[in-house]
Parts: C-alpha cells; structure tokens; sequence
C-alpha cells in the first residue's frame, strides 16, 4: 500500500508515558468523596452447609456501614451464562471462593477487622474435585436441582465421517493430553467503584472489558433488585491487563452495588492478589483424548476429540470454549473428518473465564503434539507433514470457515529457515526442534448475535479530532491503533487526534474487548467514521475554496487541491468559518461496523470469523538430562497478521503471548489441593518475568486481508497459542520423552526419562 | 493487611539496642523484603517496629588481607554486588547475589536481614558457610561471634537471643588455592532455589583436597553441611567419579522435605547433582 503516512510505523503506545511515570489512573488509584470500602467474606470449606450465621459482632464495629448477606438479594436471583451462581451464597457453599458476607465501612482496615468478627458455623461436605469422579453413576450431585453433574452444554461437532476415514488411513495416532488451571495475571486486579445517584441510576467505576455487556447485566441485576428502568453508566479507569478476566461481570461488582444501595454512598471493592489469585476465574483445564490418521503420502485424513472440562462449581465464559476450540480441532489443517465432543462438569473447584486465546490453547497442545505423534509413525518429517496439510486462500473448511487470506505456509517456512530446522532436527546431544501452527479468528468472532462496534467522530475549531469508540484499551494498544487509523484516513498528525474509549455516556456500543477483534472491529468502525467526515470535511473545502471536492485532499492537516496545490487551506480554519458562521453546523460522524461473520448453527457450524490469523511457532531447546531442566536457546514467533499497522506494538503482542505461551508450557499451573488453591501468590506461582525471555524472533508475515482496515487481521491471542506444543515437541526431539501434561517441568522430565531407560533395558 | 504498629527509629546502634531492649513485641525491620510479606499476609503483627536501615554504623564493607571480609548488616545485597574487592577475592559472593531475587529487592534487602529471616531456602548462608564466614550478634549487654552455621536453628529461626541484633559478617581471607562455587535450582531466573549446593575447594601443593567444604540450601530446615562428603574429598585428587560419589552421598543425607513445588525424592536427586557439579567447579577454580 502506497503513499501511508501514520499506518506501519513503529509508533509507541500513547499511554505508555503515563504508565511509566505512575501518572495513569487506575481503579486502585481512584477515589470519590464519601467513598466506603467493601470485603467479602469466602467460604472457609470447598463444599458445606452453612448452619448458622452471625453478623452482629461486625456490625457493631464502629465503621461498619452496612453488611449485607444473602437475604439482601432476591432468592432467584443468580449471574453467569448459565445463571447458576447468586453473588452471594446461602444454605449450601460449593467452593472455596464462594462469598457468603460483605461488609462496608469506612476503611478498609476496618472492613477486613469486620469480616474476622463474623461467626460462621459449617458443616463440611464431602466434595469432589475431579471432573471423572463427578461424573460417575451415584456422585453427589453440585447443583441438586441440574439433575446431574454434566453442564447442559452439549458441545458436538461432526464433519464427514470420521468411522469412515480410520479404516482408510494408513496410520494413526490415538493418546491423552492435559493442561492445568493457569491465571491471567493482571498487574492491576479486578476492582470498581459502585455509585448511585439521588435517582438510583448507578454508576459504576470499573476496569471491566465488556463495558457495553456489563451495563446489561447492571441494567438487569438493578431490575432484579427492585430498581426497574434504570440508567447505568460505566466508566473506565485505565485498566491493567485483561486477558479475559474482565470479560464476565462477577459476585463482587453485585456486592459492590448492593453495598453502595443500601448505604447511599460509593462503595469501591478492589481484590488484593490473593484474591485475584483464588477469587477470579482462571483457563479452564481439560483431558483430551485425541486421534489422528493419514495416507500413505501423510494427508490427514480424521481428527477425533473428546474432551472433558472441569467446570468448577458455577459457569462462567469457560464453559463456551468448546466453541472456540472447534475453530482448530476443525480447521487447523485440512482435515476432511471432523468428531469433537466435549463436556463440561461441575465440581466443587474454582469456576473458569475465557483467558487469551479462550480454549484454542489447550486444543492446539492436544493438535500438535498428537501431529508429531503421527508424522513419527509415518515416518515423514513433522515440518512436511504440516506443510502438505497446511491452510490455504480460499479454502473453505469442515466447519465452513470461509478461509481468505492465509499465509501459514509463510509462517511454517520462516520457522524452518529461521530455526536451521533441516540441520538441526533429530541431531541429539540433548538438543532439539520443534514446532506448532495456530488458526485464530482474526476477522471478529460472531459469539453473541452482534459482533460490532461503533464509533463517532468529531472535529474541533482547530482541526483537531475526538474520537468516541465502543472498543476497550485492556492495555493492547487499541486506543494507538485508532489514532492511527483516523489520522491516516484525516491526513493529520496522530497527536491531533484524542481517543475517548471509557466511558458509556459518550462512547458507542461495542461487544467487548474479546476475540483478537479490537484492531479488526473498532479499527473497521474507527475506518468508516473518519473516510465519512472525511467527505464531510472535503465538501466543507469544497465551498470555500471554490473547488469540486473530489478533487480535494488532506495533508498535514491542510485541505488543498491536487490540481492546483495553491488552492488550500488549513483544517482548522475551514472549520472555524463553519462554526462562526450564521445558520453554521458541526462535524460528526457515526459508523457502526458489524463484521460480515456468521453464529454457528445448530451444528456449530458457520463462518465465525470474516477473516482467520494464522502463525508458526518454532523453538530449539536444550535438555539437561540430569536435572530435567529446559532451556530456549532460539524462539521463532512467525504470525500472518494481515497489514500491521504498528509493528512496535504488533510485536508487543507475539513477545507478551510468547512469554505468556512459555510460562503455559514450562512452570504455570494454579495447584488445587482438595478445592484449595495452593500457590496463590507470585512467590509460589511461577509466571515467567522478563529474565526469563528468551531470545525470540517475532516475524510478520503480511497477508493483506480483504476485510481488514487496512488490511490487518487481529494477533491479542495468537501469541500463545501454538507455544506449548512447539516446546513438547522440541523436548521431544532432544531428549526422546513426551510429556502430554502441562507444565511441562523437570520433575515430569526426569521421570519419563526414567520409564524410558526402564522400557529400553 | 498490614497492622497498624509503633514505628521507632534510632539513629545510632547504641540507640538501637536501647529501644530493642526496651521494648516487647518488637520486630526489627531493615529492608523489609521479608519482614514485610509475612506481616502482610498477617503471620505477625508486631506492636513495635524497630527500624535499622538508618544505623549507618552497621552499612560497610571491610576488607583486610589478614583481617578478611567484613560486611555490615545493613549493607544490601545491591552494594555486596558491586563490589570491586568482593568481586576480586570471593567472586563466588558475587555470582550468588546476581541471581538473588531482582535488582529492585536486592536495593532493599540486606544481608543482616537475609540471614536472621533464616530462610533455609535463602542463598547467602550456604556461601558463606562454605567460606567458612563467622556472625557477630550483640545486644545492650555485649557482642558475641559465632560461626555462621551455628547461628541457624530451625526453620526461621536463629541462635539470636532476645534483644540481640546480627552486626556483622565475617569471611575469612581467601586461602591461595581455594575455589568456591554456587548454584540454586529453579524454574525461573532469580527464583528463590528449590534446592541448591555450595562447595568449597582448597588445594595442596601436589593439587591433593586439602579441605572441602559441602552446603546444601533448602535440604532441611537449615543450611545443611554434608560432612561425610567433606571428609572423603580429603587427600584425595581430581577425580569425577570421586565428585558423583560425593553428590551420592549428598542425596542420602540431606534431609529435604516435599512440597508443592517439588516431590522429596526430586530435591534429593537434584541436590545430588548440584554437589556434584559444584565441587567439580569449586576444584577447577581452586587450581586455576
Ligand atoms: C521478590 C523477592 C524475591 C526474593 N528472592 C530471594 C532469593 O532468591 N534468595 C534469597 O536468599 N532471598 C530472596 N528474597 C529474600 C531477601 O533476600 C531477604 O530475605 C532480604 O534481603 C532480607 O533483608 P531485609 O533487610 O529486607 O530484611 P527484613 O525484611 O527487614 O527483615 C527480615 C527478618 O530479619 C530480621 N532482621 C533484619 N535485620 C536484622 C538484624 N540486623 N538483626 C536481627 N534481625 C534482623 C527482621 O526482624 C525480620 O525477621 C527475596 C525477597 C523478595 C521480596
């Protein structure tokens, strides 16, 4: 693409001066007059009745403001997908972070005294912490009212005939796979500020992803609560992280809210880190079980999972990433026969969210090991085996995926190169390759009814832009994007354009910052806005400078005539004489951009997605076989992101999600014992910090996407996708084991080594 | 939640031992990288803080060919680190404070506090301990210097008596042919150890083990010497065999215990091969 000014240059993210100086304000940082701080009290056991509860002794605290129980809410009233979850909880407590009490008081030292003076006597159930236990005949039942322990969510894709294709295949592979409970992380934890005014219309301070989704649930909860009709206006703090955590709306937001109704001022709850550990909802863990087959010549010819996934004690999003990992159980290569079937079971575990990449993960590790397995047997090189069956333009998958751009075979070159793969693969000495591709959505996703985003435009007296987008920045980059975006389009300096993106009074409607759509969708929407006052502005010129606006353009901020460069005039002048004039007007625009995706049908089947991201990684690892430990020495990151439109940033994305993939594959795991979790802490949780990166190459492949603005497709999620695998699979090459549980850690290591030398004496 | 606490702060170390004499329930505080999460997490709440970091008396580094090294308590992890004699005569410090937690807590951190926190996982101990370091601790009454392996009791716990204060660090000076070397096993950089080994080598004049020094990190409840090891390094000549029959030994009697983040069996294994590799480390730089 010619002639771009703003679009492709490595410009730094606006907000990062901000964050580096401490001056950003997030929700921690944020304070109103009046405000009270809120606590909740958990449940002390996984699984228990709840006999007798006693509140007097904290409310007598001086301080106290109010404490509210389950008796402040409607009994019916419940939250989550399934609507299985009340905020807070009564008679019977299904795991450990269940919320029984919150207080409000005057400090938060004193709301934490309160909570310790609250009498609570259990009487502790048996519970049942693995998902193969709840499912057998005659396990206690979680939820006695569900009949059984299987979520309702019958998730079932079938593709072809898959019977069929086993007795055609040459070879196949069938093993199990697992992947643990890993949390986002956030630096800045989940917090808001609830708010009424003398109306009872709320607002909530909040640093939620979904501001436009979690207005609904207000709008409905404050119905519920006897406040029908009501306004609520969400405004956002500058948000530390997402990673979809902040993609539901949660008990605590509800305590906030009746803690603020019931003592008439603003109620901030703001989780510690032991609570954003054990009070938020990780990655949902999975056993898979997984087959494979091919010809002679290595095409693939089936693929068949079955899934089971712990769904802790209530439902969140994590119980819909089935959907999403039909997305590369089906089309992640092509594979003629398709079976997946999954289910989801309660436990008296933690509950699960969507987290980056919402299930593709924990697929994509089952996909691409299990690939290895199968080009070992058919004796061809794993590399080959994946080029012969990679994606391609214009394919249109098993799940009717409408495949458009796709640059996977780009991206499996570039690892090969990169990597030295030929040279290297299967050369021992404790060394070894390997690598793992990914399919994402990176046109949208179609998971709700909508899946767009609105923006408005408008110019000020001196040619400068205000930019009101439904899109949320999580930290991504979003609000840099759009910038970018419009000052291309207007032909101004990105510094006259200011993004407004927090605040629901003003901003636009928008699904939520999910699905790697932000650049894709809000960036569409951000496009459509500024070519339409684009034309506004141009016919605005047009009478002034006496000139047909076609022949118009904007460049640093001044109209002028590409006949005539004389005939010009600075923006802010044109609009100046808009405004000061008699029976004069504004500029603004509004564009809605709802991408051209489809929901699933019936089958789950549809084309989520207008366009799909594709990548490779590859990794060279050295195994010490004496302690089990492994080291990256090399890490390709190869993406198709369509068109970048801030390499800076875009490698931001495949740096965070490559360190985020390795801490998935080589230490993290969030370690129940008995529904408690283990290592809620930094100390004892092991995410990788930025000592550990190693080196790591991101390359971009551009593949232009049709749809895209620009051209670009979405890269949030994708970074670590394909990171485990590629990690298994180099293990493997150097040192002969396969661990198929993640993390994969030196204990595991060692032990397999062990079974391995036990097996070959 | 932290408690709310009486915060005192004396200037001088007189001043110092007078208010930690005076005062029950009284914590000393200095850097705070390790009095502050368990305070945090509410396992003491401590009615008295008495905080040192400005007893400038105690922040030095002393070196003496004779003498050896002395270290201050409130000296920092940061300041041992940068240290140009240190980084000469006892590179093996050096090498442990690089990968001890980050440049931001070892700013803080102390050497004073690492020690009397008692962390059977912490990295100093069984490098000094090798260097065969002495603790000089005193209170109102007087000073009193021990060795640094007696100084370590329990689980967090010291041979520090009420009201005593650790004033300094004492590391004999470096003996010609002597090497030393340090690893701590972890799944991150910088991660406190899961487990870790140090060894110290010192060479006869026929590069025969004259004295060999073996001490484990978090292999019990206190840095763990492995004397039998030691002692059958004695006269004995470079030998690779000798140095795995060494890590066997230490596997055998150290005496770490599970947790989440590693089996029993595991830390042993691994404490095995660190003794191993670091004696074949410390010899290669005792004859260099
Ligand atoms: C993120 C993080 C990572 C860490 N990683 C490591 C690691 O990898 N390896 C490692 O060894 N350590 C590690 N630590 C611990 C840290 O190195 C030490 O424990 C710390 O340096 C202690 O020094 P301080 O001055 O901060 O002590 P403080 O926290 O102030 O005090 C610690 C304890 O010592 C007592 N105390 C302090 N000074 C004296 C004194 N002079 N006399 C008597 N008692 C005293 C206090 O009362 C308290 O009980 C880590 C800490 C953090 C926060």
């Amino acid at each position: 693409m010619d002639g771009l000014q703003i679009i492709g240059k490595r410009i730094p993210k606006r907000d990062a001066p901000q964050k580096v100086t401490g001056s950003a304000v997030y929700i921690q940082d944020l304070k109103i007059p009046g405000m009270l701080y809120g606590k909740i009290l958990y449940s002390k056991y996984p699984h228990a009745r709840i006999l007798k509860l006693d509140t007097s002794k904290a409310e007598k605290l001086p301080g106290v403001r109010a404490v509210v129980t389950a008796t402040d809410i409607p009994a019916t009233f419940r939250i989550g997908v399934m609507k299985d979850n009340p905020p807070l909880k009564t008679g019977k407590v299904l795991s450990t972070r269940d919320e029984i009490v919150a207080i409000a008081a005057t400090t938060p030292e004193i709301a934490e005294e309160a909570l310790s003076l609250i009498d609570v006597e259990y009487e502790e159930l048996p519970g049942i912490f693995d998902p193969l236990e709840a499912m057998k005949e005659g396990a206690p039942l979680i939820h006695e009212e569900m009949k059984s322990n299987v979520l309702k969510m019958p998730w079932k894709l079938v593709c072809g005939d898959v019977e069929a294709a086993k007795k055609e295949s040459a070879f196949i592979v069938e093993d199990t796979f697992s992947t643990p409970w890993v949390t986002h992380c956030c630096l800045g934890t989940s917090g808001c500020i609830a708010q009424f005014d003398t109306n009872n219309n709320l607002t909530m301070y909040s640093n939620t992803q979904i501001p436009s989704l979690a207005q609904n649930d207000y709008i409905d909860a404050l119905a519920a609560f006897g406040l029908k009709n009501k306004r609520v206006r969400i405004v956002q703090s500058v948000i530390g992280g997402g990673f979809g955590s902040k993609l539901d709306t949660y008990a605590y937001e509800y305590i906030a809210i009746l803690l603020a109704r019931k003592t008439r001022k603003p109620v901030k709850i703001i989780f510690s880190r032991e609570e954003e550990f054990f009070a938020t909802s990780p990655r949902q863990c999975t056993i898979t079980k997984i087959s494979h087959g091919c010809d002679k010549e290595g095409k693939l010819t089936f693929r068949e999972i079955d899934m089971i996934l712990d769904n802790g004690a209530y439902t969140s999003w994590g119980a819909t990433t089935p959907s999403v990992m039909m997305m590369p159980i089906s089309s992640l290569y092509k594979v003629p026969n398709i079976k997946y079937v999954a289910k989801c079971v309660y436990t008296n575990n933690t509950y699960s969210q969507a987290m980056r990449g919402y299930g593709n993960p924990q697929a994509t590790f089952a996909i691409e090991s299990s690939l290895d397995q199968l080009a070992e047997k058919a004796g061809i090189d794993p590399y080959e085996l994946r080029l012969k069956n990679a994606n391609e333009p214009g394919e249109i998958t098993p799940q009717h995926f409408k495949i458009t751009s796709c640059g996977m075979k780009e991206c499996i070159d570039e690892v090969v190169k990169r990597l030295n793969w030929k040279e290297k693969k299967g050369k021992g000495g404790n060394r070894g390759v390997g690598m793992a591709s990914l399919i994402h959505v990176g046109g949208g996703a179609r998971v709700y009814k909508s899946d767009g985003c609105g923006t408005i435009i408008k110019m000020d007296d001196f040619g400068k832009v205000d930019v009101f987008t439904g899109s949320t920045d999580i930290g991504q980059g979003s609000e840099t994007i759009i910038a970018q975006i419009v000052a291309e389009v207007l032909g101004i300096s990105i510094d006259d354009v200011n993004v407004v993106n927090n605040d629901t009074d003003v901003c636009p409607w928008d699904v939520g910052a999910h699905a790697s759509r932000t650049t894709f969708v809000a960036g569409n929407s951000a496009l459509g806005a500024a070519k339409k006052i684009k034309a506004q502005i141009l016919e605005v010129a047009a009478k002034l400078l006496e000139e047909d606006p076609a022949s118009l353009d904007i460049k640093n901020g001044v109209v002028f005539s590409t006949k005539n460069n004389e005939k010009n005039t600075p923006l802010g002048k044109a609009l100046r004489k808009l405004h000061y004039t008699a029976g004069g007007k504004m500029l603004m625009a509004e564009y809605f951009y709802d991408p051209a995706n489809e929901n699933f049908d019936k089958e789950f089947k549809g084309n989520l997605s207008v366009s799909y991201a594709y990548g490779a990684h590859g990794v060279e690892v050295e195994v010490d076989k004496e302690t089990g430990q492994v080291k990256i020495l090399n890490y390709i990151a190869a993406h198709d992101v369509g068109k970048a439109i801030n390499p800076l940033l875009l490698e931001g994305q495949i740096y965070g999600g490559g360190l985020q993939g390795i801490g998935y594959a080589l230490g993290e795991k969030m370690i129940y014992e008995k529904g408690r979790l283990m290592n809620g802490n930094f100390l004892d949780y092991k995410m990788p910090t930025a000592k550990d990166v190693p080196p790591v190459q991101a390359v971009i492949i551009e593949s232009d996407e049709q749809d895209g603005p620009f051209g670009a497709k979405g890269i949030g999620e994708p970074g670590l996708v394909p990171t485990a695998p590629a990690i298994a699979n180099a293990i493997y090459d150097a040192v002969g084991v396969r661990i198929k549980d993640l993390p994969i850690t030196p204990e595991k290591i060692l032990k397999a080594l062990k079974e391995k030398e036990g097996s070959t004496k | 939640m932290i408690n709310d606490f009486n915060y005192l702060k004396p200037d001088t170390l007189k001043e110092a031992l007078a208010m930690y004499a005076e005062h029950d329930d009284c914590k000393v505080i200095c850097g705070g990288q390790s009095l502050l999460i368990v305070m945090r997490q509410g396992m003491i709440s401590p009615e008295y803080l008495l905080d040192i970091k400005h007893v400038t008396e105690l922040d030095y580094i002393k070196f003496d060919k004779k003498d050896g090294l002395r270290i201050g308590a409130t000296t920092t992890h940061r300041e041992i680190e940068k240290f140009n004699v240190i980084k000469k005569n006892y590179p093996v410090l050096v090498s442990m404070e690089n990968k001890l937690a980050s440049i931001q807590v070892r700013n803080w951190g102390t050497i004073g506090g690492n020690l009397a926190h008692a962390d059977p996982a912490g990295d100093p101990a069984p490098v000094l301990i090798a260097l065969k370091a002495n603790i000089r601790v005193g209170g109102a009454e007087g000073d009193r210097t021990i060795l640094l392996e007696d100084f370590f009791v329990n689980y967090f716990e010291t041979a520090l008596n009420k009201g005593e204060l650790v004033l300094e660090v004492h590391v004999p000076p470096p003996e010609p042919k002597m090497g030393a070397a340090y690893q701590k096993f972890n799944l991150l950089e910088s991660d406190m150890g899961i487990v870790a080994a140090a060894a110290s080598v010192t060479l006869n004049d026929k590069g025969k083990c004259k004295d060999a020094r073996i001490v484990l990190g978090n292999a019990g409840a206190t840095p763990k010497r492995i004397k039998r090891a030691e002692e059958l390094l004695i006269g004995k000549a470079y030998d690779e065999n000798l140095f795995a029959e060494a890590g066997k030994i230490a596997s055998e009697d150290c005496e770490p215990v599970a947790d989440i983040h590693a089996s029993e069996e595991h830390r042993r294994h691994l404490l095995g091969v660190l003794t191993k590799r670091m004696l074949k480390k410390a010899w290669e730089k005792a004859r260099s």
